[in-house]
């Protein structure tokens, strides 16, 4: 006689509502980093510069919200791209030209030195830390908010957030150095990628579209040359190729093939999303995915 | 960061403590001074979120591009420190860690162990301690050193040669010969520079090199290799004691 069984069985965090449809459970999400750099600041230990509106409102990969900015930003550009590719970061400043977009390309910015630390090891965590903070308070004192050019510094950029804000010791390092030169201690609330604009941006991009590029094929590698680490803060979309990739490239991609279906059925948020308009001055409509913009 | 230093650096059992602090090659150290790096590594402020214990699973090694083509093992890494085997994280820092091309691929680790990161660690004990690997594998690379430290870019327009971008073809000649009229042409004024990725002000860059003062990395260098050192504090000292950082040498 078969033994009855009875062991409680957790069944998974987020059942898939329907065959083929993929989730996270926002249970798996890690701890939420921009919560505590606004603890942080309660407690009066740094600055958290503030999103600039208007902005875009996005869905990270546990379905946290995360804003980018439209304009107002301030270009952390990139040695490979400015040395040896160029026509990148110009291209990036002509697209916010086109679309009317203010922005500041500063001469009061360094590398994130990270690339050559992973190459050679001839830096520490404290520099590090240093170099990523003088160069946030060099944005703020301009007023404008960071655009991060480069997939390194952006991966490292928010490795050098958590360090800050898990290690008080090293806080109190950076402040130090900081108040020597006359710098505030400063984190921006986001950190924001250029590849996460375009993907704010690409419903006003494909308005202005004049080849036809449906037939090119794309292909990018994200872990490489969008999130580089720390993927739980990427733009994951459950419109775009059902949230199981960051939807920045792809989506973008989607976009400029005219043919191609851009949301799932009966969503109508790509219709209202491509309504965007940010020349009222506040902000734009939601974008497919996020529910909500303030 | 796919920034690979995989030489293959000299191997375990050739490198000997000197009473400045500073490892040659040579004799075995004694086990006190593998002791005192091993607790350099285990005492970084990172290192309790980069090991939690592993299950020897292998899924670092089976993501690892460097255990493909080196004799080298994230698992092996992250199982020497997490038993405390002073000897092998020794012969690990005199080897294998120049063999990782910091991918951090093995940050699915189920157990959210980060070796990538411990060999972050322990490259930077061995930079900071003047281990003969250290020196080995970092041979060549100084010239980047100091383009990064001196103008606080890493990649200039004026690296592009013939000889070293043999894959650009008859371009790379073209445009190393035309350089400052191709920069001049671009749009963002920042880009017209043929010596730094882009135009880095002078208040900016002595900042720069303030933080390198003050967070020990010019020590570092020094350890590593003295001229480049005497070269960086010609560039830097002038700048900062104009600025009223009197740092001495
Ligand atoms: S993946 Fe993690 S737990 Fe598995 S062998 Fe590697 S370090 Fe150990
Ligand atoms: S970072 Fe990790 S996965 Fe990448 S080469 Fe090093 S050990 Fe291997």
């Amino acid at each position: 006689m078969p033994i009855p069984i009875n062991i409680p069985v957790k069944g998974p965090a987020a059942a898939p509502s329907r065959k083929g449809e993929f989730r996270r459970s926002p249970d798996d999400a890690p701890e939420d980093l921009r919560a505590m750099a606004l603890e942080l600041e309660a407690k009066g230990e740094w600055i958290v510069q503030r999103v600039p509106e208007p902005y875009v409102e996005v869905q990270t990969k546990y379905g946290k919200a995360k804003k980018i900015p439209l304009q107002h930003t301030w270009h952390h550009k990139s040695c490979g791209q400015c040395g040896h590719i160029p026509g990148y970061s110009t291209s990036i400043f002509w697209l916010h030209r086109k679309l009317g977009l203010e922005y500041n390309d500063p001469r009061d910015q360094t590398s994130c030195t990270a690339w050559n630390y992973y190459a050679s090891a001839t830096s520490n965590s404290a520099a590090q830390a240093a170099v990523a903070m003088r160069n946030f308070a060099a944005a703020y004192e301009t007023g404008y908010f960071p655009q991060i050019h480069c997939a390194t510094s952006y991966g490292h950029y928010k490795e050098v957030r958590s360090e800050l804000i898990h290690h008080k010791e090293l806080r109190d390092q950076v402040r130090d150095v900081l108040k020597k030169m006359g710098k505030p201690l400063v984190i921006p609330e986001e950190i924001v990628h250029y590849s996460e604009w375009v993907y704010a941006v690409r419903h006003e991009i494909a308005k202005r579209q004049v080849l036809d590029l449906r037939n090119i094929t794309a292909t990018v590698h994200p872990a490489c040359h969008y999130y580089k680490l720390v993927s739980e803060d990427a733009i994951y979309d459950p419109d775009v190729y059902g949230g199981q990739r960051t939807a920045i490239v792809t989506g973008v991609a989607r976009r400029s093939a005219p043919r191609w279906r851009t949301t799932r059925p009966g969503s109508t948020a790509a219709a209202s999303a491509s309504a965007t308009s940010w020349s009222s001055g506040t902000s734009p409509a939601p974008s497919p995915s996020s529910g909500r913009s303030r | 960061m796919a920034t690979g230093t995989g030489t293959g650096a000299s191997s375990a059992g050739l490198a000997r403590a000197t009473p400045g602090g500073s490892v040659e090659r040579g004799a075995e150290p004694p086990f006190e001074e593998k002791l005192r790096l091993f607790n350099e590594v285990t005492q970084d402020l990172r290192f309790p979120d980069y090991l939690y214990g592993c299950y020897e699973c292998g899924i670092c090694v089976a993501v690892c591009p460097s255990a493909r083509f080196y004799d080298f093992s994230p698992r092996r890494i992250a199982q020497a420190v997490a038993r405390e085997d002073v000897e092998l994280v020794y012969e690990q820092m005199n080897r294998d860690v120049w063999e990782c091309s910091q991918c951090f691929s093995c940050l699915r680790c189920p157990r959210q162990n980060n070796p990538g990161g411990i060999v972050t660690i322990m490259r930077e004990v061995a930079v900071k301690n003047g281990l003969h690997s250290a020196k080995e594998a970092l041979e060549g690379y100084s010239r980047i050193i100091y383009k990064i430290m001196s103008t606080g870019t890493q990649v200039s327009p004026d690296m592009i040669r013939p000889d070293a971008f043999p894959d650009w073809g008859p371009t790379a000649k073209e445009t190393a010969d035309n350089l400052e009229v191709w920069r001049r042409a671009m749009p963002p004024e920042t880009m017209h520079t043929t010596s730094s990725s882009w135009e880095v002000d002078d208040k900016t860059l002595t900042e720069l090199y303030l933080i390198w003062h003050l967070t020990g990395v010019l020590d570092m260098i020094k350890t590593l290799d003295e001229s480049l050192h005497m070269i960086l504090v010609d560039v830097m000292e002038e700048k900062l004691e104009e600025a009223g950082y009197p740092l001495g040498g």
